[in-house]
């Protein structure tokens, strides 16, 4: 047996050192590119998400790679992620890609014993004690929080002139590091120490004052679209280059840990209870509508309690209930004063439009910014200051 | 001395030459016609032939085709066409609260408070409403797109037509066509379906406080300003330098960034560039990523690079002269 997955962000790495320490042999699709991109949707059915074109495009380059058996989340719920998988087993057998299927939902949709039999079959017969696996998936779970935590800080800390060199670099060490890890012991002590390094720096920018200029700025929205770069044209990159402190989610850890209610996984944001803010989700979303449509409302409302400046949401074109989210908080935006950006994107390669949206949203919180430093400084000095 | 404002756009690629009072020189209006290198040689080149040529203190370049205009000629400011459509507004009037501008492939709205965007909103994925979708539609009906305003203000029973999508929109206005509907009957409709397009799409949700002000290429349209004012219900000014907006924001930026900096400009002089351009685009496929990048060429030195993620490309670029 081979298996595979399609591509989420940065799972395949954790995936690769899991699948190593119990012995299952695995075949990772190339990453995301505009050829896997290509494939996926000349099968892909023409109404459907960026997501599902891409999941596609890298199953069908797994099977070309050897693959035999998928393995995937599915987290059936109302949205059309919870057909994903059978949409895509059937898509992929008219493509020849004979492959086995291991669906792994929600245990609130299916319960933990068939999820646990499910699990098990990826395991394909091997003799594996169960304490050894529940470490393993135990130092898997550390593992994303620590990395998730390194990474946290980091981007929340690229609008700061002082720090945002020594950040970067932090994190492209703890990038590199996962992806070269030998085994996942080495992996977990490793980021550990980064983790460390990372709380210093925390600690010695706590106690700086002087913070003028930095604008910091929330992504969130779609799920696939905030953990994948490719499916939002790397705008983690794009913000650091126009150095903007910014956090984005949802991440790994906090679906790992929303979807199997893991202590201590739920490596998100920070949450403050939302001024308000509950009542008003009931009021304007009363039921589930699928995705992570309250999710987003709820991390828009917190934002500006947060320290956020600004918000950007996500989503791929079609995506119906970020469109629903969206028209919630077009309305909230004047009450709470936070400005929100909304990116769609598809399979259009070119990015000058998302930059220009980017970029003159980047400089709309450093001007208003600004001024109100500039504001501040008049009152207090009584005199006029000018930039 | 005097500042270089350039935007490139889709449709239109324009010039400004600007003095130290935020006055405007010299305007140039050009078509881009999808070659936005020559466009950008050609004007630099009407620049060029002017008798007095000015000395030029700093450059801006905005637009979809920034980086390419930076790369072609050297630029002190490169700046997205939001912000420089906002300090262009607030430079001509500081009184203006909303910006409705709308170009060749995107429309946008931006909020304004004492000077200073509060807020703004751009088209989606889709290009619908926009100058593009003018031309063609004038294109079809054998028009010039500057006599759309004259045929629309004569229209004396405005024909009702989809505007949510362009392709909606185009069989509507076929099968009103052949129902018999007199022409400018169809052309006010097709402008008040912009409008509506406009304000329920990018629009929604935004407080449109008075002063309004209508710029980009299609504010030349006197029927779609008509429109605006009909929709709106309020005064809808459209400046005099309106096509050039984008263009003199740069210059203003580029006045802005030089006066209190003591580096040079970064100008190569109105005749650098105007060698044969050549670009040259390939999958670059080190690394996972297999970006598709794009280099400009000047005979064999290179002036630009786009597109790669990891910088490869860029660094190699040869220095500016």
């Amino acid at each position: 047996m081979q298996l595979t997955f399609p591509h989420l962000g940065e799972a395949y790495l954790y995936a690769r050192l899991l699948f190593k320490e119990l012995g299952v042999p695995l075949t990772i699709p190339p990453l995301n590119s505009t050829a896997s991109l290509e494939r996926g949707s000349r099968v892909s059915p023409e109404e459907i998400c960026l997501p599902f074109k891409l999941m596609a495009g890298n199953l069908l380059e797994a099977w070309e790679a050897g693959a035999d058996t998928v393995l995937m989340p599915a987290t059936m719920g109302p949205c059309r992620l919870g057909q994903y998988g059978e949409l895509l087993q059937r898509i992929l057998r008219k493509e020849g890609c004979r492959y086995r299927w291991i669906l792994l939902d929600s245990p609130a949709a299916i319960g933990y014993r068939e999820l646990i039999r499910r699990a098990d079959s990826v395991l394909d017969g091997r003799k594996i004690s169960g304490e050894r696996i529940f470490s393993a998936l135990r130092q898997v779970a550390i593992l994303v929080k620590d990395f998730e935590e390194v990474r946290r800080e980091c981007r929340l800390l690229c609008g700061s002139y002082r720090f945002r060199g020594l950040s970067a670099s932090i994190y492209r060490e703890a990038e590199t590091l996962l992806k070269t890890a030998g085994d996942l012991q080495s992996a977990g002590a490793a980021m550990q120490e980064k983790r460390r390094e990372v709380r210093r720096i925390k600690r010695s920018r706590a106690e700086e004052t002087e913070r003028r200029e930095e604008v910091s700025v929330l992504v969130t929205g779609e799920i696939y679209s905030c953990i994948e770069p490719f499916a939002n044209h790397h705008i983690a990159d794009l913000l650091e280059q126009l150095n903007v402190s910014f956090a984005i989610t949802p991440t790994i850890g906090w679906w790992i840990g929303r979807t199997f209610h893991l202590p201590g996984c739920g490596a998100g944001c920070k949450k403050p209870p939302v001024r308000g803010g509950d009542s008003f989700r009931k009021e304007r979303i009363p039921c589930e509508i699928g995705g992570y449509a309250r999710d987003t409302v709820d991390s828009v409302l917190r934002a500006a309690d947060s320290g956020f400046d600004g918000v950007i949401q996500i989503f791929p074109s079609g995506c119906m209930p970020e469109i629903v989210a969206k028209s919630v908080f077009d309305r909230t935006e004047h009450s709470r004063e936070i400005p929100v950006l909304s990116l769609i994107f598809d399979e259009m390669g070119g990015e000058a439009g998302y930059i220009t949206r980017v970029e003159a949203f980047a400089d709309l919180l450093q001007r208003k910014k600004r001024r109100s430093l500039q504001r501040e400084y008049t009152k207090k000095r009584g005199q006029a200051w000018s930039i | 001395m005097e500042y270089l404002g350039i935007d490139v756009g889709s449709v239109s690629t324009d010039f400004v030459l600007m003095d130290e009072n935020l006055n405007i020189k010299e305007q140039l209006y050009l078509k881009t016609k999808g070659n936005p290198i020559g466009a950008i040689q050609k004007g630099m080149r009407r620049l060029d032939e002017q008798k007095n040529i000015p000395e030029i203190r700093g450059v801006g370049v905005t637009g979809s085709g920034r980086s390419l205009a930076a790369a072609l000629v050297g630029a002190d400011v490169i700046k997205n066409e939001i912000t420089t459509h906002a300090v262009a507004a607030a430079a001509t009037d500081p009184e203006i609260c909303t910006v409705l501008e709308i170009g060749g492939q995107d429309s946008k709205i931006i909020l304004l408070r004492d000077g200073i965007i509060s807020d703004f909103a751009m088209n989606t994925v889709c290009a619908a409403g926009t100058g593009s979708f003018l031309d063609r539609q004038a294109e079809r009906l054998g028009l010039a797109v500057s006599e759309l305003g004259e045929y629309a203000a004569r229209a004396e029973n405005p024909v009702r037509i989809a505007g949510r999508c362009a392709v909606f929109a185009e069989s509507d206005l076929i099968h009103k066509q052949q129902l018999g509907c007199s022409l400018e009957d169809i052309i006010a409709g097709m402008s008040e379906a912009l409008v509506r397009n406009y304000l329920a799409n990018v629009a929604k949700g935004k407080q449109i406080k008075n002063k309004i002000c209508f710029q980009g290429g299609v504010a030349a349209n006197e029927g779609i300003r008509r429109a605006f004012e009909k929709a709106l219900d309020a005064e809808v000014q459209v400046p005099k330098y309106h096509k050039v907006m984008g263009a003199y924001g740069a210059a203003i930026l580029a006045k802005e960034k030089m006066e209190v900096s003591d580096e040079l400009t970064a100008f190569r002089g109105f005749r650098a560039g105007s060698g044969t351009i050549t670009s040259e685009t390939f999958r670059c496929g080190d690394c996972g990523n297999q970006c598709e990048v794009t280099l400009l060429k000047e005979g064999e030195r290179q002036l630009g690079c786009f597109s790669d993620r990891c910088g490869k490309y860029q660094r190699s670029a040869a220095l500016p002269l």
